[in-house]
This record gives C-alpha cells, structure tokens and sequence, in this order.
C-alpha cells in the first residue's frame, strides 16, 4: 500500500504503542520511553520497514485518544479530518479506501513483489528450564510504578503483578507476581549465584502470605524463564500501595558485566486498561472438554444481541452473569475475544438456563 | 488471532494486496468502537507523541495530505 501510494502523496505512519500480549517472542512492557523508543528500533530494523514509525508516549495518550484498539487503523484526509476508521486494520478495505479517495493505481503491488524480512525473535539464554506458574483462574494485570529514580540501573529484571478478581472486588485474593527478565538487554539470570529473591511491604493491617519469596535454584548456569509466585492478599486500606523489593544478579549476555541490583515497585491494586493480554502467550490449559467448552461458549453467545462477538454481561441470566463476572478479565461488562476463547466450564458443568417448569396438566 | 499484535503482521497490512488478506483469520469486532472517538468526520486529537528518533511531536502535524495511520506493537 505504502509503495503503492506514497508516490500520489499519501503519508503512511505506524504507531507503536503499549504491548497488547506481553511474553510473545519474549518481549515484555518497557517502563520508559526510552525502551519504548529501543522496541521500534527493533521492529524497524528486523522489519526493514520504509514507513514512518511513531510512539505513544508512556502515558499511552495516543492508544486512549483513539479507542484503545490494538490494531485499530485511521485514515486522515488534508484538512486534519477522520474520514475513515476501522477497529482492526484491513489492507483490502485500505485498499478500496485509498482508491476511492485518491485513485486506484495501474499496477497494485502484489505480495511476491515484496521482499519481507521475517522477525527473529530476541536470542536469549536457555528457557523452559524453570516451570511456568499456571494460575488458578483469571487474573488481570494491576497498576505497576517501578520507582525508576531510585535505580542506577535499567530494570534488567521487569515485574508483571496481576490480582485475581476477588482481590480486585473484594480486596482478599490472590496476587501473581511475574520477574521477567527484559530481552531489549540482552541479560540472564545467573544461577551460580544467589537466586532471585522479593519481599512486599504493606500498609499495617494487610495480610500477605508468603510477604517474601526467593526463586528456585537452578542447575543450569543460565537461563532467561521468568520467576513466578502467587501470594494471597488480605488489604486492610486499599489506597496505600504495596511496595515490592526486588533483588537480582544482572548478567548480560556477553559476559561483560555482572552486578547486584535491588530495584523497587509500587503497586496499587487497581487494574491497568493498559497492561494488555499475557494469555495468549501462555501454554494453553488443559481444557476438561473441548466439546463442552465449544457448547458452553457457543450458550454464551446466544446472548450476543447484536452478533458482534461480544457478551454484555447486562444481558445475559442473573446465574450467568455471576460465572461471566470472574471471566471479564479487563472489568469492562462483556465477555469478548481472548476472554470467550479462553472461556472454561465451572466445576459441575456450563451455567444451563432454568428450565421453564411446564403447566401443570388440569386435574 | 494469537499473532494479530506481531509487528510483522501489522507491517504486512500496510504493504500486503488482497491474496494475504483474504487468508488473514477473522478478527473478533471491538467493543464500541464506533462509537469511541475520534468518529469519522471529527478532527484529529490534539495529542504528543514521539517520532522514531525520540523527538515530540504533534498529531496536527500530520496535516496537509491524506495519511494513514495503523496502531500496533511488537506483541
């Protein structure tokens, strides 16, 4: 499209924003803009993309102001005016866009006619070393501040904090905890040396258990898994933030430095719009029943009103909506995409519509 | 759908002709988002980003053609 009409003067920007699925390829959400910045350098380079790149900022005022979509595309006419806007990017309703607003060209670019790179992903150590964590129902990502001041050092190490939806209601749950080493430094976990560890600081009252934890040890003497645990949380005041304290060995790839770093977190138990989606990176649980998830979600969307693959919870059964509620992972009032797909029966099967008893025959 | 955020992907519907569309999975709609703005007919944002070299920038700079703009990331 680009090669296409860039010569009739149609400008092609790409906007780069917050990561929708962190753990692909092992990338995971950079905490400044400078990382940020490193992430289009990467793409840019392993895309070998002509176009112009542009970032949101950190604040991801650019992802709100236009509707929050992944992969939402917009098309600008001279005068600064939308004219068009599609939640998913399509090159084919592009195509006819750009063709009913500028002109079709004589010779469409075909795919064979490009020479695209493919992305490797980033090299790192060893991984599938240390098992992953599978969590014990939905989880969504909370409010992360790394307090980046008080470090000399880029956070090597980046932490991922999802609650459980009972923390998020009720303030008593679960809280997951993910270290993931960042692949934009190219660093390890050494293992000869003292494992990973984290305490969590709180307000007087809270509960937490275990408040600190230390990563497995491991034979191998590198590898880049991530270091997981979920702790249980019981918060006394839930507007002061947990404070969580990280301590790691830093080793980078090369082999050119090694060093002790303590790094810091506050975390405020409300969920982050902007923390995107891990599941589909995730190994995939172990469905009960295929067949009875296919059934359970196909029940589901029998409530879909306007058949746009999105479940307000306000319109389905009191009963489903209690099973959907822990299932709306973003708390945004619809079951939709990767919340319907990842979508399991409860213990004792699918949530059934009451059965209308039928009238009783006359005596 | 687990690819739809890869940057490659989001580079191939800038550049791809209808043959890689067509065999493109369907994506699931998203939630009102016809109705969030900016709607058609609205201007642009008044919004700062950064350019690839790290430098602000203004969307109404992006003025004085037609411009096509695609959101996505490396996930």
């Amino acid at each position: 499209m680009y090669r296409d009409y860039a010569p009739l003067g149609v400008k092609f920007h790409y906007i780069y924003k917050a990561l929708a699925h962190p753990e692909i390829n092992g990338y995971v959400s950079p905490f400044t803009i400078e990382e940020r910045l490193q992430h289009v350098a990467i793409a840019k380079a392993q895309l070998g993309s002509q176009i112009d790149w542009l970032c949101d900022t950190m604040t991801n005022d650019l992802k709100h102001a236009f509707g929050d979509a992944p992969n939402s595309e917009f098309v600008i006419d001279p005068a600064g005016t939308v004219v068009r806007k599609r939640a998913w990017s399509d090159p084919l309703a592009l195509r006819k866009d750009l063709e009913s607003l500028v002109g079709a060209v004589a010779q469409p670019t075909r795919v064979e006619d490009l020479k695209l790179p493919s992305i490797s992903p980033a090299r790192q150590a060893a991984k599938e070393v240390v098992p992953r964590l599978r969590l014990p129902g939905q989880f969504a990502p909370v409010v992360t501040s790394p307090m980046l001041t008080e470090s000399e050092v880029p956070f090597y190490v980046k932490l991922r904090v999802e609650a459980d939806s009972d923390l998020l209601r009720q303030g008593k749950g679960r809280l997951y905890l993910g270290f993931f080493l960042d692949p934009i430094y190219q660093v390890h976990w050494n293992n000869r040396a003292e494992p990973m560890s984290f305490e969590i600081q709180a307000a007087a009252d809270t509960r937490i258990s275990p408040a600190q934890g230390q990563g497995p040890k491991v034979s191998l003497a590198a590898d880049s898994d991530p270091r997981e645990f979920v702790v249980d949380v019981e918060l006394a005041d839930r507007s002061v933030p947990l404070t969580v304290t990280v301590r790691y060995v830093a080793c980078d790839d090369a082999e050119t430095f090694c060093l002790p770093v303590a790094q810091s977190y506050s975390i405020t138990l409300q969920a982050d719009r902007d923390g995107g989606n891990r599941r589909s990176a995730m190994p995939a649980a172990p469905p009960a029943s295929a067949d009875m998830s296919s059934r359970m979600r196909q029940r589901v969307l029998s409530f879909d009103k306007d058949h746009d693959g999105i479940v307000q919870l306000a319109d389905v059964p009191d009963r489903m909506r209690q099973f959907l509620q822990a299932a709306d992972a973003n708390h945004d009032g619809a079951i939709d995409g990767d919340e319907l797909r990842t979508l399991r029966p409860p213990p004792g099967g699918p949530p059934r519509p009451k059965q209308k008893r039928s009238p009783s025959p006359p005596p | 759908m687990k690819c739809r955020c890869v940057a490659a992907t989001v580079i191939w519907c800038l550049f791809l002709d209808a043959a890689l569309a067509a065999q493109a999975p369907a994506r699931p709609p998203m939630a009102g988002f016809e109705q969030k703005k900016p709607a058609v007919g609205e201007p642009l944002p008044e919004v700062r980003l950064f350019n690839a070299a790290g430098q602000e920038v203004n969307l109404s700079s992006l003025r004085g053609q037609y411009t096509v703009l695609v959101f996505g990331c490396l996930t």
